[in-house]
């Protein structure tokens, strides 16, 4: 079923609700994958903290140990029910967790997942709620009919012409007949990509919902249908921002949830899953939520002390630190490094004049000495620049200036937490990315290699201590300087991309493979990797090349395979999560989901150059 | 280009005389000498027929200085009769309807022209006067006043004749609103007349035109915006213009900086400073003052030549800096308070040595002081006082050098060291000196040369900066993977064999990976090299080679060289009386490579000093109550001589070598040079040295040069092809800035075991002692070799490549009849590195040598030798040494290169010596 806004508070109160045969914790399923989740699941715990509820917090990292964990802890611990944050709402939860063998009926599944489109069967399904983001509930009809998809949200087509097509499905009527009997392996789940058996269960499915298909036009057009629905894959609106949305219901926001909601539409921006107009409108509605605060704040008291209200939470800002929505230059990590640095290796700029390049270094330098910042003093740390050189970058005649040197749009809307006095601020951006580079590179162990809880636990842990950190805290410190390690590297790399031509354009996309040794063991991390692609897509661009999806192939040396991240631009939709199935199931080339990312995946070794080849003839 | 239209008008003569301006547009800018006397005596003509309100002409050239009357403005009042000039309609819309493309062409025909017709008559036209007047003594006889009109007649004249063609443009381009102004047509003073507000304008427009619009010759970019925009994105103060380029668009600009440096200057740096500005709108936040500096005057006075004529003219010297004081704030703008009421006053100039008297009286309360410096408004700037030498070489036989004093400020300051030679362009002015006046008892003055440009001499620098280009060239190169030998190759290609010590200077330079140990334990990674040997065997040369192609390398001889010459000194002052410390030789090679020569005559005093530098990289000082620790992360590369001049290899090492233990144990490789005896190797190196002593002759070597670079690569003489110089530094700075090789995955256990055996060999055989240091001089050649592959790691083969040097090394210092039993034992540890022609090489001149004494020769009449080597016992040997296949070898190049030839039926290898 599908939440609207409206009904947020509704099933809100079902989420807390004690029923009488389970008084349990509320589970809460976080996705170790972006910072977004991080910060849902920070909000989301405040919430319940003040609701009074008993929660369990389980980190998870892909589909499967989802399932695991779940079955794990549907018994012992009487949930009352489970939420899903930013995982599971594009497969289907029911099959996943073969809900039906759980015990408890009545143990519902909340998702709170920005992940499109949801699987037809969670929708239909009345043990999952899934929150969304638009006002209306969705209008059924209007959806595809469910059955054509697996578990995975992956419907199978033959791309050939339609003369050809109809062969095929009388061919395929031959194998129907002859599966017929496996019908009791109907409810199993069945992840592997095996042909029959996928196509059999959605015949079973067929069957069952008493879909009359009596001809093929009509089955073939109803699976393009259900191919295209699928193949819209976009990410709505930050989880934290909804989460926010569903506190301003409660009439329990405060400032910490805001700034917690900021940081999940800074995460969408970074690693480009909102548009520039998605963004500045979330990023509008925050800001008007934040002079509400601060408006109140001064009618209320007078002074400067902003004193929760009376239903508020308890605020975990201190009352010192202040958010404010500034105009922010585009360059990452501005306040925990020095201008120069930031300039040098701001993707935005990177990006813009290839300063990995020497022409693009005097480009730098000339773009201080249009600024009026002299070197020496653009090399000191941010926080002991003067005054007048921050203002600089603050000017908003900047622009007109910028725009001689190309850089268009070099201010965009942000949120800084300050702190009075000549305290340090912090930038919503910065926290994702040192939230990102600490859940990717800070694990001594190496991701992979211990399957155990406790390595991501303490992850999620530490990830959640950044983002609560007040500012000056060390472990805040800790992960900016990860941050600009990454940071650096992220750009080095992809310049030496673009300059060795590392890269190959075919047709519809570009693709890079990174082979081991070229390129640092850092760029090993979906994340990292996905800003990469973006980097690589921004720089070509404005190298004056055709703006194509960019696929990064990366070896993955823990576990010995490939990962492929495909990125697009945020304005249309990723349906590489098909696509790499689809080039899959061709030639046999084994992939698993890496992370709960459709366009996310992991390839076995040896198979990544045959990979790639069937990818071009799925997008042909 | 441009700004050659912008030049003077000519209506002014073209009122004087029509003749001639009929024959301007056709002839332009090259009117032959006769043209040009006419156009002086013309102007001279004129200047004294024009109308000057009062002012007999007779009166202004007996005293210039009248002119600042107070009628002086009268002259430039407007007198309608007389300011109104005929102009030639025809030959206004002739140049006018020239296109400017055309007019390009034109006037680059006739620079050819000009070029052709005799350039020294026009360049010395365009000389500015002072620079003319600059000839000596004899001319003093001439009055100065005379001599002025006459350098500004010409200066006029050869500004207008350069202008002619562009002329009618003029009108259109000119943004004051009168079109007949002539900037040229003025009287007296030329200094006065620049600080006027009209030329003031006209001359920062022109110069303004020649900033935008001078084009570079080859790419024909803006070439001085460029350079704005360069300075401006570098943070720098100053653009430098040449004055070819100057005198070339704009000769007015040219010839009146030159003598009116002062005022003219300002105007330029105003200019220059708006232009900075229209691109960089902020860049006063970063520097509120530009600087434009004149490079390329045409003429050097000598220091004892400057005369006073030269007084506040431009001049250029050139010497040697002998001192240099510290950096004063100097006063800009003063400010003073006024003690009474507290108003700030703001005199117009910085009066001399009192300041605070520069106001005589209060503006605001009219008291007449005491007056005291505003200590926070006043504006300074930076001073410093260098004092330049005539460089020894310039300074005529028996006479003694003689110096002058610069002022340097702004950014010039610490631009040259004591020691540098210099050319420094200023303005040459005197200030009052009191000592100096009651010395004289009479008003003399101090000079001191106020400087605008100083250029040193020895730029030779590469800049250490490398182009992405070069940066992908260097990549590309270290890719080859023979880079290794090639590099050994390309060291001193000029000495002929000696690889073993190329390979040592080679590794020395690139330099192992320095290591921090823990937290405080430094380990070195530089690579300490001795050359001993016997005379003659191009030691010196090997060194003076590392010296130009090092980075950063500091050449002294054990004699010139003290204990604290080597190290630090710790000195006093001579012109502020305080201790100050001086770093030594070691100091100042810090990240580069001391070259110690004759490091065998050297005190056995001085020589300890620098044990401390050679291990651990430091040198501690604490005399005359410093304490301090200076670091010295040098390689030092030595050259010393045996004990009796010549080693001799049948007593042992340390009895060949005045150095003690300590000090030999500091050095990573002993080079042994032996001069031996070799018929086969003299006869190559004769061969060798011949050809170079008849291809490098220096008037041919430039033609040469050019033709070689046509050329196929060239060659060494063991057929590898050599790296040309300049990118064999660049390789060098690149690698040790990038390359920093790991050492890990190699066999450990070789290196041990080998250490093993090396310690107990040289107990036993009394060769050069083995300590601990060279297991680990071991690791840092293999680091040096991998560096020079631009390898991040060590490989197998770079450790066997430094046990192959460090053997070598080992072997050269034994004795001779130990040499051949340690080299069989180790020889399993050798085999590794060198290429089987190489051995094979060594064992057939071997063969050679032994049949020479025993076997028998055949002497042919002409007095050749032959020496006949029977094959089966050349392919035994050869089994002995673990090549089995010979053939190739046989009927390779090299061979018959060598000299040698086989002859099959025989079975016997030939060498005709």
């Amino acid at each position: 079923m599908i939440v609207s806004l409206r009904n947020l508070v509704d099933c809100w109160s079902e989420v807390v609700r004690s029923r009488e045969e389970a008084s349990g914790p509320v589970l809460l399923f976080v996705a170790l994958d972006d910072c977004d989740a991080i910060a849902t699941a920070m909000s989301v715990m405040a919430l319940l903290k003040a609701d009074l509820v008993r929660y369990e917090v389980v980190p998870v990292v892909d589909l499967g140990q989802l399932a695991d964990r779940f079955k794990e802890m549907a018994k012992p611990a009487e949930p009352r029910s489970a939420v899903f944050i930013n995982c599971g709402a594009r497969v289907d939860l029911e099959k996943l967790l073969s809900l039906e063998t759980v015990e408890d009926e009545a143990l519902k599944v909340f998702v709170l997942d920005s992940c499109r489109p949801f699987h037809l069967n969670n929708i239909e399904s009345t043990r999952v709620q899934l929150f969304d983001d638009a006002l209306q509930p969705v209008d059924q009809s209007s959806l595809p009919l469910c059955g054509y998809e697996d578990a995975y949200g992956f419907v199978e087509v033959e791309m050939e012409d339609e003369s050809a097509g109809s062969d095929v499905e009388a061919e395929d009527d031959v194998v129907f007949g002859s599966d017929i009997e496996y019908e009791s392996d109907a409810n199993e789940v069945d992840g592997t990509n095996d042909r029959s058996k996928k196509r059999h269960s959605s015949r079973k499915k067929e069957k069952t919902k008493k879909r009359a298909r009596q001809n093929v036009e009509v089955d073939s057009d109803m699976r393009h249908r259900a191919y295209d629905y699928y193949s819209s894959c976009h990410v709505a609106t930050p989880s934290a921002l909804v989460c926010y949305l569903l506190s301003m219901d409660l009439k329990k926001e405060n400032p910490t949830l805001l700034w917690l909601a900021t940081v999940g539409i800074a995460d969408h921006f970074i690693f480009g899953k909102s548009t520039n107009e998605s963004y500045e409108e979330s990023a509008s509605l925050l800001k008007g939520q934040l002079e509400r605060f601060y408006n109140e704040q001064e009618a209320q008291t007078g002074s400067k002390q902003y004193e929760n209200n009376s239903q508020s939470l308890s605020s975990s800002l201190d009352a010192e630190e202040v958010i404010q929505h500034v105009d922010e230059p585009r360059l990452e990590l501005l306040r925990h490094w020095n201008l120069f640095d930031a300039v040098l290796y701001s993707t935005y700029m990177c990006s813009k004049l290839s300063t990995w390049r020497q022409t693009g270094r005097r480009r730098v330098l000339e773009f201080l000495a249009t600024l009026g910042i002299p070197i020496r003093v653009a090399q000191q740390r941010w926080q002991h620049l003067s005054r007048e050189s921050r203002n600089v970058l603050e000017d908003p005649s900047l622009e007109t200036t910028l725009g001689r040197l190309g850089l268009n749009d070099f201010h965009r809307d942000g949120f800084v937490k300050t702190k009075g006095g000549y305290k340090a601020s912090v930038s919503a951006v910065d926290v994702v990315l040192a939230v990102a580079s600490t859940l990717e590179v800070d694990n001594p162990e190496g991701r992979h290699n211990v399957p155990g809880e406790n390595v991501w636990e303490s992850l999620f842990w530490k990830a959640y201590d950044i983002l609560g950190a007040g500012l000056g805290d060390v472990t805040l410190e800790r992960g900016m300087d990860l941050a600009s390690r990454m940071q650096m590297l992220l750009v080095q790399v992809g310049g030496q991309v673009i300059d060795q031509r590392a890269f190959v354009s075919s047709g519809t996309f570009r693709y890079a493979v990174l082979r081991d040794g070229q390129y640092q063991e850092a760029v090993r991390h979906p994340l990292v990797i996905t800003r990469l692609a973006h980097f690589l897509m921004d720089a070509l661009e404005a190298q004056g090349e055709k703006p194509k999806p960019f696929v990064i192939i990366a070896p993955l040396t823990e576990k010995s395979t490939w990962l492929a991240v495909a990125v697009t631009r945020a304005s249309t939709y990723n349906d590489f999560g098909l696509r790499f199935r689809t080039a899959a199931a061709k030639n046999g080339t084994k992939i698993v989901d890496h992370g709960f990312c459709p366009h996310i995946v992991e390839v076995a070794d040896g198979q990544e150059t045959e990979f790639v080849r069937f990818l071009h003839d799925v997008m042909g | 280009m441009e700004g050659q239209n912008n030049g003077g008008r000519r209506y002014r003569s073209q009122a004087a005389d029509n003749s001639m301006s009929d024959e301007v547009p056709e002839q332009g800018g090259m009117e032959g000498s006769e043209v040009e006397q006419d156009a002086i005596l013309d102007s001279e003509v004129e200047d004294e027929r024009l109308p000057s309100d009062g002012e007999a002409p007779d009166e202004e050239e007996s005293d210039g200085e009248e002119l600042l009357g107070d009628n002086m403005m009268d002259d430039y009042r407007a007198i309608p009769n007389l300011d109104q000039y005929r102009v030639d309609p025809e030959a206004e819309v002739e140049s006018a309807s020239l296109s400017i493309g055309a007019r390009l062409g034109a006037e680059r025909e006739m620079q050819e022209r000009d070029r052709m017709e005799g350039r020294a008559v026009r360049d010395d036209r365009r000389l500015p006067a002072a620079l003319q007047m600059a000839t000596g003594e004899d001319d003093e006889e001439i009055g100065h006043q005379q001599k002025r009109r006459r350098i500004l007649a010409e200066a006029a004249a050869a500004s207008r004749a350069g202008h002619t063609d562009g002329m009618s443009k003029q009108s259109g381009l000119a943004d004051d609103g009168d079109p007949n102004f002539d900037i040229e047509n003025y009287r007296g003073p030329l200094r006065e007349w620049v600080l006027l507000d009209r030329p003031r304008r006209e001359l920062r427009r022109r110069f303004n035109l020649f900033l935008r619009e001078t084009k570079d010759q080859k790419s024909g970019s803006p070439l001085y915006m460029e350079s704005i925009r360069a300075m401006c994105s570098n943070n720098h103060q100053s653009i430098v213009v040449s004055y070819r380029h100057l005198s070339s668009a704009d000769p007015v600009l040219a010839v009146w900086v030159a003598d009116a440096p002062v005022e003219m200057l300002s105007i330029f740096d105003d200019v220059a400073k708006q232009v900075a500005l229209s691109l960089f709108p902020s860049y006063e936040r970063i520097h509120p003052d530009i600087y434009v500096r004149i490079a390329d005057l045409p003429i050097v006075d000598n220091l004892r030549d400057i005369r006073h004529i030269h007084l506040n003219c431009l001049v250029k010297v050139a010497g040697v800096v002998t001192r240099r004081t510290g950096v004063f704030p100097h006063m800009k703008i003063v400010k003073l308070d006024c003690q009474r009421c507290g108003a700030v006053q703001v005199p117009t100039g910085v009066a001399g040595a009192r300041p605070e008297k520069a106001v005589s009286q209060c503006s605001e309360c009219g008291s007449r002081g005491p007056f005291k410096v505003n200590a926070e408004q006043t504006v300074f700037d930076n001073f410093q006082r260098m004092t330049i030498q005539e460089s020894p070489g310039s300074v005529p036989a028996g006479r003694l050098p003689r110096q002058k004093d610069v002022m340097i400020t702004a950014d010039l300051i610490d631009c040259a060291r004591p020691g540098d030679a210099v050319e420094v362009t200023g303005v040459y002015t005197h200030c009052p000196d009191i000592s100096l006046n009651i010395k004289n008892g009479f008003p003399v003055f101090s000079t001191v040369i106020r400087a605008n440009y100083v250029r040193k001499m020895d730029e030779s620098d590469v800049t250490e900066d490398l182009t992405d280009d070069e940066i992908f060239e260097l990549r590309k190169l270290s890719q080859d993977p023979k880079i290794a030998d090639r590099i050994i190759a390309s060291m001193a290609p000029s000495i002929y064999g000696h690889k073993d010590i190329k390979t040592a200077i080679a590794l020395s330079l690139f330099g192992g990976q320095a290591k921090e140990v823990g937290e405080k334990h430094r380990i070195r990674g530089d690579i300490n090299v001795l050359l001993l040997g016997d005379p003659g065997t191009a030691k010196s040369q090997f060194l003076k080679y590392v010296e130009k192609t090092a980075n950063r390398a500091v050449y002294t001889t054990g004699k010139g060289a003290s204990a604290v010459g080597l190290t630090a000194a710790v000195r006093k002052d001579a012109v502020s009386g305080e201790w100050v410390l001086e770093g030594g030789a070691l100091v100042l090679a810090d990240r580069g490579t001391c070259l110690i020569d004759e490091f065998d005559k050297m005190n056995d005093q001085d020589r300890t000093s620098i044990h401390e530098a050679m291990e651990q990289q430091t040198i501690s000082i604490s005399k005359a109550g410093i304490v301090t620790t200076l670091q010295a992360r040098c390689s030092v590369i030595a050259a010393a001589n045996p004990v009796k001049g010549r080693y001799d290899s049948s007593v042992s090492f340390s009895e060949n070598v005045d150095l003690t233990e300590p000090i030999l144990s500091r050095f990573d490789v002993l080079c042994v040079v032996r001069d031996a005896v070799d018929p086969l190797v003299d006869e190559n190196l004769a061969r060798f040295v011949v050809n170079s002593h008849s291809s490098s002759h220096p008037s041919e070597s430039r033609t040469s040069k050019l033709a070689e670079a046509n050329e196929a690569p060239v060659m060494s003489e063991t057929n590898v092809e050599l790296i040309p110089q300049d990118l064999l530094r660049k390789y060098l700075i690149f690698a040790r800035r990038t390359a920093s090789p790991r050492f890990g995955n190699v066999d450990h256990e070789k290196i041990s075991r080998l250490y093993i055996d090396l310690r107990r060999e040289s107990l036993s055989s009394g060769g050069m002692p083995i300590a601990l240091r060279h297991l680990e001089s071991i690791v840092r050649m293999s680091e040096a070799r991998a560096r020079m592959h631009l390898r991040s790691y060590v490989r197998d083969d770079d450790v066997n490549v430094a046990i192959s040097v460090m053997l070598e090394s080992f072997f050269q210092s034994q004795k001779f009849s130990v040499m051949r039993g340690l080299k069989r034992k180790f020889f399993k540890y050798l085999t590794y590195y060198r290429n089987d022609f190489e051995l094979l090489f060594y064992l057939v001149s071997r063969l050679v040598r032994d049949y020479l004494t025993s076997h028998g020769t055949v002497t042919h009449d002409s007095g050749e030798v032959n020496v006949e080597i029977d094959l089966a016992d050349f392919n035994a040997r050869a089994r002995e040494m673990g090549i089995t296949n010979t053939g190739e070898f046989l009927s390779s190049k090299a061979f018959k290169d060598r000299g040698f030839s086989v002859n099959q039926d025989m079975r016997r290898i030939l060498k005709v010596l």
